[in-house]
């Protein structure tokens, strides 16, 4: 009796709990306006001495000089990177950002200005650096700063609410053009646009650039949106640029690095067996339904679509033979290989690659049912329509020309899915490698979740023997492996042949044979909250 | 006894009832959702939640999920491992942690026992000091510590054992986990055993015993273990239970897919049901050891048995 007591009561008070927590925010009404101070989001852009704050996060990260990354896109017409067109509209000046901040508490008639700094706390030992530093270099400009660490779920779910201030947050490119990351700021986007940026004159930039056919004057747009957001309203605040420092052995060669799209591992060559490292493991094989780098690369694997992106971000044809287009770019019909083979786990033909796979995937793609978080991929390649029209023909039809169009089809949301296959396999389709079908220049050969996957040659591809006479590996293995010190060791003692170094091993490493400097498309900015309190 | 036994057995599925409840209600109190993603727009987030029946009222969700979970399904992982059969998940992983963690209770057991007999048979001596301080480094030194310098003196410099866990050697290459999982319960059960080993050395019946000649190791093990390890077997349970349950940051280190590190990793991702499925295995397995403890404790001590019986 006395437990079943004990029971209740725990049960009350943690309903008593519940009922108190409520909502929090917005409790201060005083400090909600301050950030629609341009003064204040200015003495904040003006505060942070980013070169200082990468030195010290020694990954190989950059700083941010405006929300579009390095190497994400280049001019159509000079193909110079879009930060050389645009240069710095962030600068560090203590002087200038204690000025903004004296006006700010003028016109705000304050003495303190307060920010809770929300960040992530497993997103990454680089966030919590970065956002300590910034904490340190807004209090120095006389801002009071409260750090709030939250688990990243909660801190999304947070921002989505609009229940913070301003919060340290990344976005990665999911296409190699600045339209991924301007469509984020638009007022219509509550997805994204967390702080409620709202201001005309950006909005009516991103949609004349992405109304217009002429490429040129859509860059010119895309400029001019940059600099309303960061230089005028300095709305959202960028911060750094990711880098990743790794090592990779001596005499493996192939793996593409593509800051703006899925890394390409398809080329590993150098050795029979290359074991590489990752730190997460598979999410999702499906590739429609996947979301994450990880799974996308495994999919890159054991998939292939119509294209394929080489080293520099050029696409190539893959599964496709040859296309054609018609004179005003708005119709591309694909030809489809006629040695292109679904095969099965145990390397034997289970079908031909027809259109029809690309027709059934893609509608799967943009179906409710999947939800698909890619769902939106082929608007953004201004795609209308598309049908089989024979088994190896397939055609698309595009609202407008479109200059990505060729390279996102290389993106692992538009790859063929076979359609008897996935519905004989029902529920469990792409829960292990029995229960997917390949058709790219690998094969999954097995996937302990949590441990490794790996993936053997797919002798039915029809790279297969140039790859062989390119030294090309016969077995590809991920390790799952999260600690970096044991990492390394392993890669010392010769079991691994890639490793990921965190920012304490780099400068013993540096100078390691085989180490790696690589640019990620990831902008950590901070996402100020301008217009969404307490929903 | 029968009677203390079911009496018993049915007050566990009543807590375990109660937990999963508290559970569930917990679940629903995390901030964010499986699908807080900078990807997702909020129509996909809503047509998730129906599409895994988040969408509906926290009890007609409980009742269900324990139906299910009377047939032995426990859902499936959204953001993990996603579809995946949350009951096979747990399965493979509980696998590998039960692995690593009963080598290091046997380990811990039987270092943990030596060291606390020697140094209560040589109370006071040098022997008891070096015990001492043996057990007192084992609790404050974090098992992380241990493992790394393990990695790196054991497996890297002298190459004497796999640096990481390897699938196709699982033996071989869990050893040094379980060694550095272990440290900190030799410590524990030797600190046990020492002071109860002097105290039952120190009573009147032990006296009686050595008077009346019975011979040495006789008595040791016949009165003084057998009364000492009592409460021993008490601290033991609870150690076991933790032990088996995996340890996030030994499975980090090597690189094992182990239940630990699931646990961890379902609670920041909001993966709902994996969750609640480790968090409620590591209660059956608590409640399930106390069960098992309790009714050792009877057969060991007639005398627990005894009254609890006149109660």
């Amino acid at each position: 009796m006395k437990k079943l007591l004990t029971v209740l009561l725990a049960l009350l008070i943690l309903v008593g709990m519940t009922a108190c927590s409520g909502k929090k925010g917005g409790d201060d009404a005083a400090d909600v306006v301050i950030f629609q101070n341009e003064n204040v989001r200015k003495a904040m852009i003006y505060a942070i001495d980013r070169d200082t704050l990468v030195k010290s996060l020694n990954d190989g990260s950059i700083a941010a000089e405006g929300i579009i990354p390095w190497k994400l896109a280049a001019n159509p017409v000079s193909g110079a990177d879009f930060r050389e067109d645009q240069g710095s509209l962030v600068g560090y000046d203590v002087d200038k950002a204690k000025e903004y901040f004296a006006k700010a508490c003028e016109e705000l008639g304050k003495d303190t200005l307060t920010i809770n700094l929300l960040y992530g706390t497993n997103e990454g030992d680089s966030v919590i650096k970065a956002a300590e530093q910034v904490a340190y270099y807004l209090e120095e400009v006389g801002f009071e700063v409260n750090l709030v660490a939250k688990q990243k779920k909660e801190r999304l779910a947070l921002m989505t609410d609009g229940d913070y201030d301003v919060a340290l947050t990344r976005w990665g490119p999911d296409y190699a053009d600045p339209q991924t990351y301007m469509d984020l700021f638009v007022s219509t986007n509550t997805s994204n646009n967390s702080g409620r940026y709202n201001s005309a004159e950006y909005d009516a930039n991103v949609a004349a650039a992405e109304a217009t056919t002429d490429m040129a004057e859509r860059w010119q747009y895309f400029l001019a949106a940059e600099r309303n957001l960061v230089a005028d309203d300095a709305a959202d605040i960028p911060v750094f640029q990711a880098g990743g420092a790794m090592i990779i052995r001596p005499g493996v060669t192939g793996i593409q690095f593509h800051s703006a799209a899925v890394d390409n591992y398809r080329h590993v060559a150098g050795k029979e067996a290359v074991t590489l490292v990752t730190n997460t493991d598979i999410i999702y094989l499906d590739n429609q339904v996947a979301t994450d780098g990880t799974s996308f690369i495994a999919d890159t694997m054991f998939m292939a679509g119509l294209t394929e992106l080489e080293e520099g971000g050029n696409w190539k044809l893959d599964l496709a033979e040859s296309y054609e287009v018609n004179d005003d770019a708005t119709v591309y019909t694909f030809k489809i290989r006629d040695d292109a083979y679904w095969v099965t786990k145990d390397g034997d033909v289970y079908a031909p690659v027809t259109a029809y796979d690309f027709e059934f995937a893609w509608n799967r793609l943009v179906s409710e049912e999947l939800a698909s978080e890619y769902g939106w991929w082929l608007d953004t390649m201004s795609v209308e329509s598309w049908k089989a029209v024979d088994d190896k023909t397939f055609e698309v039809t595009l609202t407008a020309p479109s200059g990505i169009f060729m390279g996102c089809l290389a993106f692992p949301s538009t790859f063929p899915i076979n359609e008897e296959f996935l519905t004989a396999q029902g529920d469990q389709y792409a829960t292990s490698a029995d229960t997917v079908l390949a058709c790219g220049p690998f094969i999954l050969d097995s996937w302990t979740p949590g441990y490794s996957y790996e993936f053997k040659k797919n002798d039915m591809y029809y790279f297969a023997s140039d790859y062989v006479a390119d030294g090309g590996a016969d077995k590809v293995v991920f390790r799952v492996l999260e600690d970096t010190q044991t990492a390394l060791m392993e890669y010392e003692a010769g079991n691994i042949d890639t490793v990921i170094l965190s920012g304490e091993q780099v400068d013993a490493n540096k100078n390691v044979d085989g180490y790696v400097d690589r640019l990620q498309g990831y902008l950590f900015y901070l996402s100020v909250n301008i217009n969404h309190y307490g929903e | 006894m029968r009677k203390y036994i079911i009496k018993r057995v049915l007050i566990s599925l009543a807590t375990l009832f109660v937990i999963l409840l508290v559970l569930f209600i917990l679940m629903d109190l995390m901030p964010g959702t499986p699908f807080n993603d900078e990807k997702l727009t909020e129509a996909q987030k809503t047509l998730l939640y129906a599409k895994y029946g988040l969408d509906r009222p926290l009890l007609t969700r409980f009742f269900l999920y324990a139906k299910n979970m009377l047939k032995g399904d426990l859902g499936v992982s959204y953001a993990i491992n996603k579809n995946f059969a949350v009951s096979d998940m747990v399965k493979d992983r509980l696998g590998i942690s039960i692995a690593v963690g009963g080598m290091a209770m046997l380990i811990g057991t039987v270092f943990g026992l030596i060291l606390g007999i020697l140094a209560a048979l040589n109370h006071n001596s040098w022997i008891d000091n070096l015990c001492s301080a043996i057990s007192v480094i084992g609790v404050s030194v974090p098992s992380y510590v241990c493992a790394l310098l393990l990695c790196y003196f054991i497996a890297y410099r002298l190459g004497w054992l796999p640096i990481l866990y390897n699938v196709e050697q699982p033996f071989i290459s869990l050893i040094l986990p379980a060694i550095a999982l272990s440290v900190s319960p030799t410590a524990n059960i030797a600190r046990f055993t020492r002071s109860e080993m002097i105290d039952v050395l120190n009573s009147d019946y032990i006296l009686l015993v050595q008077s009346k000649g019975v011979r040495n190791w006789k008595m040791i093990i016949t009165h003084v273990l057998r009364n000492a390890l009592i409460p021993v077997i008490t601290v033991m349970g609870p150690i076991l239970v933790n032990l088996l349950t995996g340890s996030s940051v030994i499975e980090k280190i090597f690189g094992i897919p182990g239940i630990g590190r699931l646990m961890i990793t379902a609670i920041q991702e909001n993966d709902y049901n994996v969750t609640i499925a480790c968090a409620f295995v590591y209660s059956v397995m608590y409640i399930v050891m106390m069960l098992f403890v309790d009714i050792l404790y009877g057969i060991i001590d007639p005398r627990i048995r005894i009254t609890k019986e006149e109660k």
